[in-house]
């Protein structure tokens, strides 16, 4: 039975995350299903999530899992009759060459590895206080957060204000699976790295018309050793590297868009932008970065209109989530202090010593072995490249790279410097996938960068 | 390839148990087998508007993850997480002594001589009724 109702809980998921992203792709009438599975998952999450959130603001229990049920059902249909409308079918891109199908079968292969991993480790420190946790007290009350959780010092270290995204989509399976379960939750966190890497190989295809290099960077991925082996990485049911995959969709869609000038992929941008703070609370920093750069593109194309709607609804989650945990009289979170100038101007001298502990964690081998080496490199050549696209790939990568570890000035912890060695190397991954598509990009020669074969992008 | 390598080559998954996690935690750090049930069972007897007080080593990582694995597991139930160190452990004791509270746990910390009735939970907790606080339940 329980393993029905997992099944329940992710076909319901899918099929909204799926309508949601037919619709988002509407204007294409060639629908690639990799590309439209990855979305359904990333979109389904978000779905599920919100509508699961503020469902549970005036119902519970069986009601509330009927109505979001209900509501994903909806939206696959909406979704489905648009995309029968304009016609569209879908395909299944196929290697085309010898190479091509060494590295798509290598790239499936540790898909499955990753995934068997995952379901052996146990859920890290951060992965059970910080997410799980909310997701059973949520079960535990009839499917709503109650506010003496938000309220409570006692539990303040399960961090109350962080955004429900992860933990209202393992509250899911737990609805439709009856109970809490800390196996069978982790069975969402290797998705998120699959979805990640099909996205990389698409965007690297997209952009540079490529498909072997595209596959050979997802097939890169897991080399990077924190992906595998570190409080943070894939295995231990961290939020870091879903918001990581949501901000290297939303990037990409970007680049998309002006590359290509497709409508569609703006608003695939849009959407997953709109999904980035809800993931994680740092996310507000990758989102702020990214709606600039929306804006910079916005300006380019001429299409500031569209910039508009396209930033609204992440403003709203974030101005609402900030609403609704005042409401609950959420527990002050003691990790950074209120930003003020006068906080700024005496923490200023924090600077020197940030800087250096940042050099250091960025170039610890044994997190990252020769990765940010290559990503440096590559960031080089795109920006001698003088092409715009490339440079805001670059700011992409370069941004977060000096905003994070400008945010621990306001580090309220007694050492500040513990703090940043205990967190930094984790933010650094939210980077990690933006990072690799800037090197596929810059391994991409410059004599065919400029193709883009159509055959092999849908 | 330190944990895939392994990961692969052991070539089977779970135990496919609900508390997968806490259990696993439970039994590393205090012995305790199918330690989150236990765990439960111990306080099921609690009506749930009373808290816990939870009293860890400042200075001991382990001690502090355990004692969040008891706030974990300790819902509905409100608790309060208190830091000692050795000399702050009398006093701290002595102010979580109140009719609204279930019971403490000391998770790695050493209970005050004073504090009578204590049950073992594993190597590493020890759970202190409000019996034993001198206050009636």
């Amino acid at each position: 039975m329980m393993l029905l109702g997992l099944a329940g809980a992710y076909f319901t998921l899918l099929v909204g995350g799926a309508g949601v992203s037919l619709l988002i792709l509407r204007a294409s009438t060639r629908l690639n299903l990799i590309e439209c599975a990855c979305l359904a998952w990333l979109f389904g999450v978000g779905v599920v999530s919100l509508l699961l959130w503020l469902g549970g603001t005036f119902t519970s229990g069986l009601a509330l899992q009927c109505l979001v049920a209900a509501l994903c059902l909806v939206l696959g249909i909406v979704g489905w009759r648009t995309a029968q409308r304009r016609q569209a079918h879908f395909s299944l891109p196929r290697p085309k060459s010898t190479v091509e199908w060494i590295l798509a079968t290598a790239l499936l292969l540790e898909l499955v590895i990753i995934f068997v991993v995952c379901l052996k480790h146990t859920l890290g420190w951060d992965g059970l206080f910080n997410w799980e946790l909310k997701a059973r007290y949520a079960f535990l009350n009839f499917g709503v957060l109650p506010e003496s959780y938000y309220s409570s010092a006692g539990r303040a270290f399960s961090h109350p204000e962080y955004p429900l995204g992860i933990p209202f989509t393992e509250l899911w399976l737990y609805v439709w699976m009856g109970a809490p379960h800390q196996f069978w939750v982790k069975t969402m966190f290797p998705l998120f790295y699959i979805a990640g890497a099909f996205f990389i190989a698409l965007f690297i295809t997209r952009v540079t018309g490529k498909r072997w290099l595209g596959l050979l960077i997802a097939l890169l991925l897991p080399f990077v050793p924190f992906v595998t082996t570190s409080p943070g990485g894939v295995i231990v049911g961290y939020a870091d590297i879903p918001l990581s995959v949501y901000y290297v969709t939303a990037l990409g869609y970007l680049l998309c868009s002006l590359e290509r000038n497709l409508a569609s992929s703006f608003t695939a941008y849009a959407a997953s932008l709109t999904l980035i703070p809800w993931i994680k609370s740092e996310g507000l920093v990758l989102w702020s970065l990214l709606a600039v750069m929306g804006l910079m593109v916005g300006f380019r194309q001429h299409r500031l209109r569209a910039f508009v709607p396209a930033v609204l609804p992440g403003l709203f989650l974030i101005v609402g989530w900030r609403a609704y945990l005042k409401v609950m009289h959420v527990v002050t979170p003691s990790d950074f202090a209120h930003p003020t100038l006068d906080l700024l101007r005496d923490h200023l001298s924090r600077v020197i010593t940030i800087g250096r502990i940042a050099i250091v964690e960025i170039t610890d081998t044994a997190l990252w072995s020769t990765f940010w080496l290559l990503a440096l490199v590559a960031v080089i050549y795109l920006i001698a490249a003088r092409r715009f696209a490339r440079l805001l790939l670059t700011t992409a990568v370069l941004g977060p790279v000096i905003l994070y570890p400008l945010t621990y000035v306001f580090s309220a912890w007694t050492s500040y410097t513990a703090h940043m060695t205990s967190s930094l190397p984790r933010l650094f991954l939210h980077l990690m996938p933006a990072a690799w598509l800037a090197i596929g990009l810059a391994l991409s020669s410059p004599k065919t960068q400029s193709e883009t074969l159509e055959s092999k992008l849908v | 390839m330190p944990i895939v390598g392994p990961a692969v080559l052991e070539n089977k998954i779970g135990p496919v148990d609900p508390n997968h996690s806490t259990d696993s935690y439970l039994s590393g750090l205090i012995h305790v087998r199918n330690g989150s049930q236990l765990f439960s069972n111990l306080i099921e007897a609690v009506p749930p508007e009373k808290s816990f007080v939870i009293f860890v080593d400042a200075d001991s990582s382990p001690s502090q993850f355990l004692g969040m694995l008891v706030a974990y597991l300790s819902w509905p139930h409100d608790v309060r997480i208190v830091n000692v160190r050795g000399a702050t452990l009398e006093r701290e004791t002595a102010g979580a002594k109140s009719s609204s509270i279930a019971g403490l746990f000391f998770c790695s910390v050493k209970p005050p001589a004073s504090l009578t009735g204590g049950t073992h939970f594993g190597s590493e907790i020890i759970f202190v009724p409000n019996v034993g606080l001198g206050l009636n339940p």
